[in-house]
């Protein structure tokens, strides 16, 4: 009849050891340090995203300005004539109310070309 | 913050012996889902506020990671002649250990393994597994029962 002394024999007698602790205590290490470089890149890229996202409010608010700045400026007969001038060529641009809706739908687009790509840089 | 070095250092042996038991011999299982422990003690240890031994806090996570295993894969019963040829010290030795613990069912086999292999009392073992003493205690005399019937089957 086997007794408690009995099993408690048998589970000393059969108590695994390891011989590779050093090995798995290097694995370990390794994937924490993994992690930790993870989280830095983590941060640099958080960090990198909020600075993007300051460009592009920069971008867009100093866009908008100059077009406001642009438009007032051309809006001087002085200038609205050398602009003219410079136009020219352009067939479609046969007086000046054409020049503005043709330089504000050239500043429109441009803004919506450099928004869309700046939106699509900065999505992931 | 926690030496998690000299935490690992100390701890992996028992943790390692107590998740190998577990997966009765496997142990490319038990090593990954005792990394994975030590990874997520890691990445909680502000969690751990002291009112437990560090070994406790450690067994708990393991057993843990255990059971979420369990719980999505099916643990495969190893070839013993097989797992046994690499890595252990003496490998003819842990046959029967593995053959015994087959024969117990969790939580049965992880209090089992707690008590007899890793030396910790009831109420640590109440606190790895999250069973009330009184229920750890019927477990380990039932387990018990097991043993001795296998012990005196050995040898015979």
């Amino acid at each position: 009849m086997k007794t408690n002394k009995d099993i408690q024999q048998f589970f000393e007698n059969n108590k695994p050891h390891f011989t590779d602790s050093n090995e798995f205590v290097a694995k370990v290490n390794g994937r924490i340090s993994q992690y930790d470089q993870y989280q830095v890149l983590l941060a640099q890229l958080k960090a990198s995203q909020k600075h993007n996202k300051k460009i592009t409010i920069a971008f867009c608010g100093l866009s908008v300005l100059y077009m406001v700045l642009f438009v007032l400026l051309i809006a001087q007969s002085s200038l609205e004539a050398k602009i003219m001038e410079l136009f020219s060529d352009i067939p479609i641009i046969m007086n000046s109310h054409n020049l503005y809706i043709f330089l504000l739908s050239a500043i429109t687009a441009g803004l919506f070309f450099a928004s869309s790509v700046i939106y699509i840089r900065n999505r992931d | 913050m926690l030496d998690f070095d000299k935490i690992v250092r100390q701890e992996q042996e028992g943790l390692r012996r107590f998740l190998l038991s577990l997966c009765l011999g496997n142990q490319v299982i038990a090593d990954d889902l005792a990394q994975e422990a030590f990874i997520k003690a890691y990445l909680s240890q502000h969690t751990f506020v002291g009112r437990s031994k560090v070994s406790t806090w450690l067994y708990r996570i393991s057993y843990n990671t255990f059971i979420d295993y369990t719980r999505k894969n099916t643990l495969e019963k190893v070839d013993i002649e097989k797992a046994n040829k690499v890595e252990y010290d003496e490998p003819q030795h842990y046959e029967s250990l593995y053959r015994a613990l087959n024969m117990i069912k969790e939580p049965r086999r992880a209090i089992i393994v707690l008590f007899y292999l890793e030396d910790q009392s009831i109420k640590e073992i109440a606190k790895i597994t999250g069973i009330k003493d009184g229920t750890i205690k019927y477990h380990l005399c039932e387990g018990r029962k097991e043993l001795k019937v296998f012990l005196e089957n050995e040898d015979k």
